[in-house]
């Protein structure tokens, strides 16, 4: 009996169909989690900036539900939602919250004074000035924490296959089961790979979103 | 260039659906205005029951050292605080009942880290009042381009720039760009020019005075820097530690007759030379000056200075431009007056040449009279030291000390100084091309 390769490529050329739909399930959970998160981090963000007394509570939380082990929660969390993407949904999305509810915080907290100043006197009212002057000027740090969510989230997505959500830790676990590496390889490679190319893909967003972030100055 | 202009201007006066270029200015009233900060009664008073008045286009500056609440003051004009007491008025209307984002979008307001928003472009930037009062965006865009040459800079290459690609002088620029944006009866300024190096400072200083003869707006000014209030201001309001009012004053009156010792220590001990900045050798009546024409006798010359027979002649050519000055003693009448054994014409004054600059030059040129110069290059007169401190005296005798505490008779008031003989735009209209320049 011959060796088993690392990876043997006729068993991925005729797979193709299972190892895209893994790859799309691994896509849309980190989607999911990602946008579920900035769409609770972002109004907590903006409320701690608003009200910094709020800031000490949002963050503790954010960081309690940070230091909870994955498979842990996933696990607290079956009796109550069972084995379904609702489960792994709110791990993931826990998990993204400490990360981007600090980086959107920080963004706001870096709209230099002179130009709150500026649109306060121009006579823009408080919700002008959120949406046309400090998030856009905190898109930077923001998308930068998006990156960090995005690229954790990736990795955590491998774990939601142990209550069979699918994704690329499927292939990786079923190849564990069977002894059988390629399966494994292919998993892992794809996983890395999807980190690197949605981190990627984030930043050149960034740049499109915010050309006026790498100017430098001519003169002053 | 120009025909864009008054293009641009026609366009949007007719937009507007307002009396085209008509000065709009408003009155600002305080009155028995004070703020305390903290909430107890004992708190510290950053402005202590201050009461001014500026009047429809003037310039007043407020000056004074850290923490006497020039700031605080200008920051209650426009509601970013709220007074602990005592009322403000625009056009004679209290603003306490008005919606603070409706009053704010009615003043310009500049200040010293000028606070562009760094993620949009210069012409977005300017336009952000204009875009908040609803404007359409053709003349949004009109307006800028208009704005932006007004303040000297060229729309082509800055329109689409971001706030980091330009220097501080240029950021600044369109800090009043923006401000002017909307077209406002009032401007705060503060402090707009105190990040940027001295000649930029100068230039830009220079550009406000030229732009407010033009606009003729209100204008709040805050500095630390009598000079700049000096130089800014048609009524300077000197404050102290504990928001108290000092002197409140046309400059040249808080030069010659410092209400207290503060205000005297404030002003600093040059004050007579300060005072110098504030007139210009057009004020003064020139010296009649012994003219001689170059290759012409001497003897004409001598003729033509009359009885006095004095020692040296003014040469000029035969446009009546200075050429040099001629020691005529010992010559002979009948002596064509030579050029070439001439001094140099100087010192050479023009009439918008600042009484301190012409001093100057005078104690440069070792006791030769000043001679002052149309914008041809022709001779008006002489000046001289003992001229320049006769005028300091005249201003000392014309004033009684009743005025010192009151402002200025009414509105158009402002206006004279800056339109005054010497102003830096005396000599715009004048043909100056084709008329060669003496010693060509």
């Amino acid at each position: 009996m011959p060796a088993e390769p690392l990876i043997r490529w006729s068993w991925v050329a005729d797979h193709p169909a299972e190892i895209g739909a893994a790859l799309g399930q691994h896509v849309l959970l980190t989607v999911l989690a990602v946008l579920g998160g900035l769409a609770i981090s972002l109004p907590l963000a903006v409320a701690a900036h608003r009200y910094r007394r709020a800031e000490a509570p949002i963050t503790w939380v954010a960081g309690v539900i940070y230091t909870i082990p994955s498979l842990a929660l996933f696990v607290l969390l079956i009796p109550v939602t069972g084995l379904s993407v609702l489960t792994s949904e709110i791990g993931l999305v826990g998990y993204t919250l400490l990360i981007l509810v600090r980086n959107t915080l920080a963004g706001l907290d870096g709209v230099p004074s002179d130009v709150l100043e500026a649109a306060d006197a121009m006579g823009l009212t408080r919700l002008q000035r959120l949406v046309r002057v400090e998030v856009p000027i905190a898109v930077p740090v923001i998308v930068a924490g998006i990156r960090i969510a995005t690229v954790t989230t990736v990795g955590l997505v491998t774990v939601t296959a142990l209550i069979g959500q699918g994704g690329l830790g499927q292939l990786m676990l079923t190849g564990f089961i069977n002894l059988f590496p390629t399966e494994i390889y292919v998993g892992a490679l794809l996983s890395v790979a999807l980190a690197v190319v949605a981190d990627a893909g984030l930043l050149l967003l960034q740049r499109a979103l915010t050309p006026w972030a790498r100017v430098r100055g001519a003169g002053a | 260039m120009a025909e864009n202009t008054l293009r641009g201007r026609a366009l949007s006066a007719t937009d507007a659906g307002t009396s085209p270029r008509a000065r709009r200015a408003a009155t600002v009233a305080l009155e028995h205005v004070s703020k305390r900060f903290g909430d107890r009664a004992d708190g510290q008073l950053a402005v202590d029951d201050l009461d001014l008045f500026v009047p429809a286009g003037a310039t007043c500056v407020l000056v004074g050292p850290s923490g006497c609440g020039k700031t605080t003051t200008l920051r209650m004009v426009n509601r970013l605080i709220e007074p602990s007491g005592g009322r403000i008025l625009i056009d004679g209307a209290p603003i306490a009942g008005r919606d603070p984002t409706e009053l704010r979008r009615g003043i310009g307001y500049v200040i010293q880290q000028v606070g562009l928003f760094p993620h949009q472009t210069i012409a977005e930037n300017v336009e952000v009042v204009p875009r908040l009062l609803g404007w359409p965006a053709a003349r949004r865009r009109e307006r800028v381009e208009e704005l932006l040459r007004l303040v000297g800079l060229d729309p082509a290459r800055h329109l689409r720039r971001y706030p980091a690609e330009l220097s501080g002088g240029e950021r600044q620029r369109v800090g009043v760009a923006r401000a002017l944006a909307a077209d406002p009866p009032l401007l705060l300024m503060d402090e707009p020019f105190g990040a940027v190096d001295p000649i930029v400072r100068a230039r830009l200083q220079e550009e406000l005075l030229r732009l407010q003869r033009e606009l003729g707006k209100t204008i709040l000014f805050v500095t630390h820097d009598i000079d700049e209030a000096i130089r800014m201001g048609d009524l300077v309001a000197v404050m102290r530690q504990g928001g108290t009012l000092a002197q409140f004053a046309p400059p040249a009156e808080l030069l010659a007759r410092p209400a207290s010792d503060f205000v005297a220590r404030f002003v600093g001990t040059d004050r007579a030379l300060k005072r110098l900045t504030l007139r210009r050798v057009g004020e003064l009546t020139p010296a009649s000056v012994p003219l001689a024409v170059a290759g012409e006798p001497v003897g004409a010359g001598r003729a033509r200075a009359g009885s006095g027979a004095p020692g040296r002649l003014l040469l000029v050519d035969r446009e009546g431009h200075a050429v040099g000055w001629l020691d005529a003693r010992g010559l002979p009448d009948d002596r064509p007056a030579d050029v070439a054994a001439a001094q140099p014409p100087t010192p050479l004054l023009q009439p918008e040449t600042t009484l301190r600059d012409a001093l100057s030059l005078l104690l440069d040129a070792a006791g030769s009279p000043g001679i002052v110069v149309d914008g041809a290059g022709r001779p008006m007169g002489l000046v001289t030291v003992e001229a320049i401190t006769a005028a300091l005296q005249d201003v000392d005798g014309d004033a009684g000390p009743d005025t010192r505490q009151a402002p200025p008779g009414g509105p158009s008031d402002p206006s004279a100084r800056r339109d005054a003989p010497g102003a830096m735009d005396g000599d715009r209209g004048r043909p100056a091309a084709g008329t060669p320049l003496p010693g060509g």
